[in-house]
């Protein structure tokens, strides 16, 4: 049966249509059928008063861990948080290294209410040492490589992957990192550090990686994308880079932009994630990246079973569960003035959707991918009323602002 | 953000109910436990040296890293509060076998046991076991990670109080390898609470934590300004693998540049007291000659463990039964 919504005096927030404006909407099956003006059988359609909310466009999430089997529950948790596509980033016991992996994962994203990007392994089981089988992972529907949160030791294989997924037009995300570094460290390098006692992972460890593939990039011609960028410096090589001439994206983590180390007092071992959480000179830079338009946001979205956080620090689990709450969490800097609606939207929909090549217009006759959201309506999400399976997330309790009353995506209307 | 270790290890009343880290604790406890201690030793010198204290209660010493000596001071020190002991050595079994930390707790608290004194590899270890998993025994850390070791820290502050003419105003080094010292942070929080005029770090860049000032502490490169005038000298032990680790180049440039010798003592105040939390390298980081000369304190310092320890044992306990009376009034309040 069609369905068919008249959204009437709604806020349409369409940045890549440029469009900012109080008007009625009318969809019928995804597909926009009518802007300010009403279609011919306007009176089939429901009409639904929508006085204050908002329509936004689809978010794209550029990170996310999400195995086969849990695509349902974070697809649902995406979807409250106003996302229409994800990508998920392979990791360590889940490495998206084979066509049939991705099979997998697209046969458990069938009629999930949001399009799962499945973005595969730049080496063999993430081992850094063998390139994956990147032709064959894109005919199969991968839409870019990543390394993960892993590392690739050595620079050379780095080089010769970039190198080939550029023969294929490939994207690759990298986290950047130097192991060496990195070593053992479960926290930022600092004060925080130093007063529990945790071994630090020190700036010098992101940007060193960092510089690697910069320069890697310019050598290759490698489309790459840098995945999580955690601190003020990193930024700083980021702009040298783009002013040089390099077109190269970046984004950062929700966390990163909203916590600082010293979340980690008393051993909180919620707030152990990657990249680590830095101090708050590193938030504000890396928020008035995402400001500037410099840098997408990603949930960097990493469910935990309950027991995996119950642990000493640097043996707890790593990663926080996002998806949930991410639009509201956003939404709270922009309530707070810290980052305009612009720069929130274009860094969680318009530069993800160029990231992943995704076409997200908002035209009439054509399909869209939106959501309506209520920005003032009060959320306070408790561990029970979670979709995602991971409890570790730091918003449990918070009372927050921002519910998506529905989604249209994919020729779907969802109302949530 | 979980509660703080500081806030974690007191009642409501401002007791220690469990004792995981100085930091934070107020001058007037720090000083209660030291003058507690002191109460034990006199009982240390008597013929028989047991106290009922803890007569009746089972103490569990969790070794997740071993440590002879300082499981041997506990395991003396609950013997002497009459405590029923059992030692536990947990690098060799449980764990081992899969089962999880929390899984190997909650058996040994169905056990009925009233305090764990814990030692752990892991940073916030005790403070995990506190917060998540047993908080209804005392848990005593007896060093976990780089984090603490706050009765080794107590029992110097003990040794300074005595040998040093106490601890307000005094001007404290602590030298060697700080980055890796649980006893360092322990004895800076300590220090700072008590009232020590200037608390210096010293020792090479390498082995110096990031941003060691905030936690009140002056970082010297240079072992003869870092000492210069000091009341108390305290020396850390340099681990072997620190070399591999690219930290130092050899135990002999180590040596020449921050191990104290009698020509480097000279440097600090004439009477001022040498320490070393044990066991000692002799020609590593100290020389047998200051290690037995007349201003080393450090046999003195192993003879307060056990009362440093019979004092915090005692009164977590104390705390704890104070807690569970509270409880027990509350509920027959509810049923009367």
């Amino acid at each position: 049966m069609s369905q068919r919504i008249h959204l009437h005096n709604v806020r349409v927030i369409q940045p890549r249509a440029q469009l900012d404006t109080v008007t009625d909407v009318w969809v019928q099956d995804g597909i926009l059928t009518g802007l300010g003006e009403a279609p011919n059988n306007s009176g089939d359609y429901l009409r639904k008063e929508a006085t204050g909310l908002w329509l936004i466009p689809g978010l794209v999430d550029l990170s996310c861990g999400i195995g086969a089997h849990n695509v349902e529950t974070e697809a649902r948790a995406a979807q409250r948080s106003g996302f229409t596509h994800v990508c998920n980033r392979p990791d360590k016991r889940a490495p998206i290294d084979s066509t049939s992996a991705v099979t997998i994962l697209q046969e458990a994203n069938t009629n999930s209410p949001v399009t799962l990007l499945p973005v595969g392994a730049l080496t063999h089981q993430l081992d850094g040492e063998q390139l994956a089988n990147m032709g064959l992972l894109k005919e199969a529907g991968c839409i870019a490589l990543s390394q993960a949160h892993t590392c690739i030791k050595s620079v050379y294989v780095m080089r010769r992957a970039l190198e080939y997924a550029a023969t294929y037009d490939l994207t690759v995300y990298l986290s950047p990192r130097e192991a060496s570094l990195w070593g053992e460290g479960c926290m930022h390098e600092g004060a925080t550090a130093t007063r529990l006692g945790l071994a630090g992972i020190p700036e010098s460890a992101e940007t060193v990686g960092l510089a690697h593939i910069i320069l890697l990039a310019e050598q290759t011609g490698a489309r790459v994308h840098i995945s999580q960028l955690s601190c003020a410096r990193s930024v700083e090589l980021l702009r040298q880079a783009r002013s040089r001439g390099l077109n190269i994206s970046a984004d950062t983590a929700l966390a990163n932009v909203l916590y600082t180390d010293q979340c980690v007092q008393g051993f909180d071992a919620l707030y152990r994630v990657d990249p680590p959480l830095r101090t708050d000179a590193d938030r504000q830079a890396l928020l008035n990246a995402v400001a500037q338009k410099e840098l997408a946001l990603t949930t960097n979205h990493q469910p935990c079973d309950s027991a995996a956080k119950l642990a000493p620090f640097a043996e707890a689990a790593i990663g926080m569960s996002m998806l949930d709450a991410a639009l509201p969490l956003a939404l709270a800097l922009v309530h707070d003035g810290q980052l305009s609606l612009d720069a929130c939207l274009h860094a969680l929909s318009t530069q993800p959707c160029d990231i992943t090549r995704q076409t997200m217009d908002f035209a009439l006759n054509a399909p869209v991918s939106v959501s309506l959201v209520d920005p003032n309506a009060a959320v306070c999400l408790d561990a029970p009323d979670l979709h995602s399976c991971g409890t570790n997330a730091p918003f449990v309790g918070q009372a927050l602002q921002g519910r998506v009353l529905m989604s249209i995506h994919a020729g779907k209307h969802h109302e949530l | 953000m979980n509660t703080t270790p500081s806030q974690l290890q007191l009642t409501l009343d401002g007791q220690l109910k469990h004792f995981l880290t100085t930091e934070g604790l107020s001058k007037a406890l720090l000083t209660q436990i030291m003058d507690t201690a002191d109460s034990f030793i006199s009982t240390q010198e008597r013929a028989i040296k047991k106290v009922p204290l803890l007569r009746g209660k089972t103490v569990v010493n969790l070794f997740f890293e071993n440590s002879t000596r300082t499981r041997s001071t506990f395991e003396l020190a609950a013997k002497r509060l009459s405590a029923d002991i059992l030692n536990l050595d947990i690098a060799r079994s449980a764990t081992s076998k899969g089962e999880t930390l929390r899984d190997t707790l909650w058996n040994l608290e169905a056990m009925y046991s009233d305090m764990f004194v814990v030692r752990h590899a892991d940073s916030g270890a005790a403070h995990f076991i506190a917060q998540h998993v047993t908080p209804n025994v005392a848990i005593i850390n007896a060093g976990d990670g780089r984090h603490a070791h706050p009765t080794q820290a107590m029992l110097d502050m003990l040794t300074i109080r005595k040998h040093a003419g106490g601890i307000k105003g005094k001007v404290v080094a602590i030298v060697g390898d700080i980055l890796h010292s649980r006893v360092a942070r322990s004895q800076i929080h300590a220090l700072n609470t008590l009232e020590a005029a200037d608390i210096r770090v010293v020792g090479p860049s390498t082995l110096m934590p990031a941003d060691i000032e905030a936690l009140g502490a002056t970082p010297y490169c240079d072992m003869r300004a870092g000492i210069n005038d000091c009341d108390v000298v305290i020396m850390l032990r340099l681990q072997k693998e620190r070399m591999q680790d690219a930290l130092l180049p050899s135990e002999g440039e180590f040596f020449r540049r921050y191990g104290l010798t009698e020509s480097t003592l000279k440097a600090a105040k004439p009477n001022a007291i040498v320490m070393h939390p044990g066991p000692i390298n002799r020609g590593v980081e100290i020389d047998s000659r200051v290690a037995d000369g007349p201003q080393s304190v450090i046999l003195n310092q192993v003879s307060y463990g056990i009362a440093i320890r019979m004092a915090v044992m005692a009164m977590a306990m104390s705390g704890q039964q104070s807690l569970r009376q509270t409880a027990d009034s509350s509920t027959t309040g509810d049923i009367a």
